[in-house]
C-alpha cells in the first residue's frame, strides 16, 4: 500500500461522502474475512443533504472451509414507518460468495413499529445451474440466471476475500433486490490501493500563495483528527446499477460500499 | 391555418370533448356495462424519465426488458406530454385530470386545491375501488403517508430511488400476493423515484461526475451525445434553467451512462410488479398504466433536469397494457379472485403491440381513462380524454391540440405539426416544426411566413386559458 496519506477528496467517490464520513473511526480490532464476524453499516443518503436512512448488519458464520452462512438484517426509514428485512443465505466461500440457498422476509412497520401484515413477504430460494428456484408463499417461481451469479449482499462478504491488485476481473450476473432481479453483465475489478486520511473532521486551513508582489492566503480543506488508513478499492459496474466502489482495509474488512447517492459506512453501533 | 390541419370546427369539436368529459366517448350504456366488469388497475408512475429511454423504442443505450414486456402487451403513445415539466404540478394533473393552474399546484410542494377530488377519492367513492398508494406522492408530502386523502398508504418511501424503489416494488408485490379474494377491484399506485436520482448529479457535479472518467473501463460503453446537444435556439430567457453545464463531452456521456442505469433499475422494479401480477393470476384482469411526471434534459440542448419547454422535459412515457389484448367485458368475472376459473382466462396470445405516433395525449387523460374503465364519469371539468377508444382501436374523434404549462407562467401549445412556446409578458416566443425538426433545433418564430401560424396557436391558447378555472394563489 502507498505510504503517503492522501485526502478523501482526492478519491472518487469518497469525496462525495466526505461529510458522511466525518468522525469515522477505522476499526482497530483484528479481522479474518474467512472467519466468523459481524459487520454493521449505517446507510447514508447524500443528495441535497447527508442523512442516515437505515442500517445493515451482516453476520458471517463459517460452516466449513467452503461454505458460510450470512445472517442479514436490514432496516430503512419510511414515511411514517419503518421497513425491516431479514435474510439467511448459505453461500460458497468463492470469489462471489455464490448463494446456494436462502430465505428472506420483509415487512413494513407503522409509526408505532407494528407490522402491516399485508406488506409481509416471505420467500425461500435455491440456486440451480441456470436459474433460481424461489418460493414465495406457496408459489414457485423460476428466475433465469446464468452462472456465475451472486446477490448484492453476498458481495459485501466476497469483496473482503479478494486479492487486491492480483484480482482478475470477475464477470457475473447480479441477483439484486433480495434475490429477485437478475442483472447481467456485471464486472467486479480492482480499482486502486491508497492510504487515505479517514474520519476526523473537515477544517479549513490557510495556504499561502506568493504573488509577484506579496501573497494571498487561500482556504484549503483538511481533516483534523483523521487516521491514515491503507485501503483497497474494487469497482462494480454493469446493467441496472449505478457503479459501486467497495473500500476494504488491509485486513480485507469492508469499510464502505459507495454508489451514486447511497453509501454504506461501517459502524459497529449501527442498529439494523 | 392549413399548415396545422385544423379549423374552427375541429377546434370546437376538441373543446366539446374536453369540456363535456368526452360524453360521446363514454356513453351511459358503456358506463353501466363497465361498472359490472371493472378491471383492477395498476398505475405505475416514475420520475424524470424520457419517453424514449426504452430499448423497445430502439434506444441502444439502455436495456429495459420489463418495460418492453409491458409495451408488447399494449399501446405506447409517442405523443405523450406532461402537463408541466415539474414533479408536483405534473402529479397534481395525473391525479385530478386538471391543469396545474386549476389544481393550484403551480410549483413543487403545494397541495391540491381543497375540494378537488383526487383519483383515489373518486374511484374509491364512486366506483368502489380499494385504493392503495405506495411510494412518491409529493403533493405536497414527499411520500405516501397514513391518512392521505383517497388512498390507503403503504409507507415505504423516505429517500431516493436507488434505495427506496426496491422496497416500493417489494411492498406492492406483497400487497398483490397477500390481497386474496375480495369482491372489489383495486387501484394500486406504485410510484417510483427512479430515474430521478439523476436530479442530484448536477447539484454535486464535481464529486459525482468528476473531470476524469471515474471508471475508465466504461469508456467504450458511454452513450453518444444527442444530435441537439449543442443546439441553443433563441427564445424567451426563461427557457434556460440556470443549472451549470458539464465542460467536456466525456462528463456528459458519463452522466448519460448513469441516467440509463437508473432507468434500468426502475425497469427491474417494474418487472417485479409484472411478475407478481402474472404469478397471482391477476395480469389478465388488470389494466396497467405506466407514465412519468416529466422527462429529463439528458444532454439535449445541453440540458439537465426538467423545467424547460423542450420535448426532453415535456414528453413522458405513456404505456397502457392489458387492454387491447383483453376483452374485459367478456371475461372479467373471475379475475378478482385470482382467476380461479382457468377455463375463462385468456392468455396474451392475441396481443398486438401498437405504437401510437399520432394522437396527442396528456397526463390529463389518466383520470378520464381510469374512470372510463371503472365505469364512472370523470370529475366535473376534468380536462382529459379517455384513451380507451384508442387502446381498443375504435374510431373516435380526438383533440387536435393540447396545452402544457412550464415554469408556472409559461405555456406551450402543441398541434400535430407545430409547438409554440410562450411565457407571460415576454414578447419572445419559440415555434418549432415538430415534423421537420423533432429535435427542436430551429426556432421559426422570426420567419414572417410563420406569423399566421403563431397567431393561430396564440388564439388556441387564449381560448384554452378562458376555459380554465384558476385556483387562488397559495404557498
Amino acid at each position: 500500500m502507498p505510504a503517503t496519506a492522501t485526502q478523501m477528496i482526492d478519491h472518487f467517490p469518497l469525496a462525495h461522502f466526505e461529510r458522511a464520513l466525518d468522525g469515522f473511526q477505522p476499526p482497530a480490532e483484528a479481522f479474518d474475512p474467512q472467519g466468523a464476524w459481524v459487520n454493521a453499516y449505517d446507510i447514508w443518503e447524500c443528495s441535497q443533504g447527508n442523512r442516515k436512512i437505515g442500517a445493515l448488519r451482516i453476520e458471517r458464520t463459517p460452516l466449513d472451509a467452503r461454505w458460510a452462512r450470512l445472517a442479514v438484517r436490514y432496516r430503512k426509514l419510511a414515511a411514517g414507518g419503518i421497513l425491516r428485512a431479514e435474510a439467511s443465505i448459505e453461500c460458497k466461500a468463492d470469489d462471489l460468495a455464490t448463494p446456494i440457498r436462502w430465505q428472506a422476509q420483509s415487512c413494513v412497520h407503522d409509526a408505532e413499529d407494528k407490522p402491516i401484515e399485508d406488506t409481509r413477504l416471505e420467500e425461500t430460494g435455491e440456486a440451480g445451474e441456470r436459474a433460481l428456484r424461489v418460493k414465495v408463499g406457496e408459489k414457485a417461481i423460476r428466475i433465469p440466471a446464468e452462472r456465475p451469479f451472486t446477490f448484492d449482499w453476498c458481495l459485501f462478504e466476497a469483496v473482503q476475500r479478494l486479492p487486491g491488485e492480483a484480482l482478475e476481473p470477475l464477470e457475473f450476473t447480479l441477483i439484486d433486490r433480495l434475490g429477485r432481479e437478475a442483472k447481467p453483465e456485471q464486472r467486479l475489478a480492482f480499482r486502486t490501493a491508497a492510504t487515505v486520511e479517514l474520519g476526523g473532521k473537515r477544517v479549513w486551513r490557510e495556504e499561502k500563495h506568493p504573488l509577484e508582489a506579496g501573497a494571498v492566503y487561500r482556504p484549503v480543506p483538511a481533516r483534523e483528527g483523521a487516521t491514515a488508513t491503507a485501503l483497497r478499492a474494487y469497482n462494480q459496474t454493469g446493467r441496472g446499477i449505478v457503479p459501486i466502489v467497495y473500500w476494504v482495509n488491509e485486513q480485507g474488512r469492508l469499510l464502505f460500499a459507495l454508489s451514486g447517492l447511497i453509501g454504506y459506512v461501517l459502524n459497529a453501533e449501527a442498529q439494523a | 391555418m392549413s399548415a396545422t390541419r385544423f379549423d374552427r370546427r375541429s377546434f370546437l369539436r376538441t373543446t366539446a370533448s374536453a369540456l363535456g368529459a368526452s360524453a360521446a366517448l363514454t356513453s351511459g350504456r358503456r358506463m353501466a356495462r363497465a361498472a359490472e366488469t371493472r378491471p383492477n388497475i395498476l398505475f405505475i408512475i416514475c420520475d424524470q424519465m424520457n419517453l424514449d429511454a426504452m430499448s423497445y423504442l430502439g434506444n441502444a443505450n439502455v436495456r429495459t426488458p420489463n418495460l418492453d414486456r409491458l409495451a408488447q402487451r399494449g399501446v405506447t403513445f409517442m405523443e405523450s406530454h406532461s402537463t408541466s415539466p415539474v414533479c408536483s404540478p405534473a402529479r397534481s394533473s395525473l391525479f385530478t385530470g386538471r391543469m396545474p393552474v386549476e389544481t393550484g399546484v403551480v410549483h413543487n410542494d403545494l397541495p391540491i386545491r381543497q375540494g378537488m377530488p383526487n383519483l383515489g377519492q373518486w374511484l374509491g367513492d364512486r366506483a368502489g375501488y380499494e385504493t392503495v398508494y405506495c411510494g412518491k406522492w409529493h403533493i405536497p408530502q414527499g411520500y405516501a403517508f397514513a391518512g392521505m386523502a383517497g388512498f390507503r398508504a403503504l409507507p415505504t418511501g423516505a429517500g431516493q430511488g436507488a434505495l427506496d424503489d426496491a422496497w416500493v416494488a417489494r411492498t406492492c408485490e406483497a400487497y398483490l400476493r397477500n390481497r386474496g379474494a375480495k369482491p372489489e377491484p383495486f387501484l394500486l399506485v406504485a410510484s417510483f423515484m427512479q430515474p430521478h436520482d439523476i436530479c442530484y448529479w448536477m447539484l454535486a457535479p464535481d464529486t459525482l461526475v468528476p473531470s476524469e472518467l471515474p471508471f475508465p473501463a466504461l469508456k467504450d460503453e458511454l452513450p453518444p451525445l444527442p444530435p441537439n446537444h449543442k443546439s441553443f435556439p433563441d427564445g424567451p430567457p426563461q427557457v434556460g434553467t440556470g443549472y451549470p453545464s458539464f465542460d467536456t463531452d466525456l462528463r456528459w456521456r458519463y452522466y448519460l451512462y448513469c441516467y440509463y442505469r437508473m432507468v434500468e433499475m426502475l425497469d427491474g422494479d417494474v418487472g417485479r410488479l409484472l411478475d407478481a401480477l402474472e404469478q397471482t393470476g391477476l395480469a389478465e384482469s388488470t389494466l396497467v398504466v405506466f407514465t412519468a411526471d416529466h422527462g429529463e434534459g439528458a444532454g439535449r440542448h445541453s440540458n439537465v433536469q426538467k423545467w424547460h419547454p423542450y420535448d426532453e422535459s415535456m414528453k413522458v412515457p405513456m404505456i397502457c397494457s392489458g387492454v387491447t389484448s383483453l376483452n374485459f367485458n367478456l371475461r372479467h368475472a373471475a379475475s378478482h379472485v385470482g382467476a380461479a376459473d382457468a377455463g375463462r382466462r385468456l392468455k396474451f396470445k392475441d396481443v398486438t403491440p401498437r405504437i401510437d405516433r399520432t394522437h396527442l395525449v396528456s397526463g390529463l387523460d389518466v383520470m378520464s381513462t381510469l374512470c372510463d374503465y371503472a365505469g364512472i364519469e370523470p370529475p366535473p371539468n376534468a380536462r382529459g380524454l379517455s384513451l380507451r377508444p384508442l387502446l381498443e382501436g375504435k374510431p373516435t374523434e380526438w383533440r387536435d391540440h393540447l396545452v402544457c404549462d412550464w415554469k408556472a407562467e409559461g405555456k406551450i401549445v402543441r398541434t400535430p405539426q407545430y409547438k409554440l412556446v410562450t411565457y407571460a409578458n415576454e414578447p419572445k416566443v419559440q415555434l418549432f416544426d415538430m415534423q421537420q425538426d423533432p429535435w427542436e433545433m430551429t426556432n421559426l418564430a422570426g420567419d414572417p411566413a410563420m406569423a399566421s401560424i403563431i397567431e393561430e396557436h396564440r388564439k388556441l391558447l387564449t381560448e384554452w386559458n378562458a376555459r380554465m378555472e384558476p385556483a387562488p394563489p397559495q404557498g
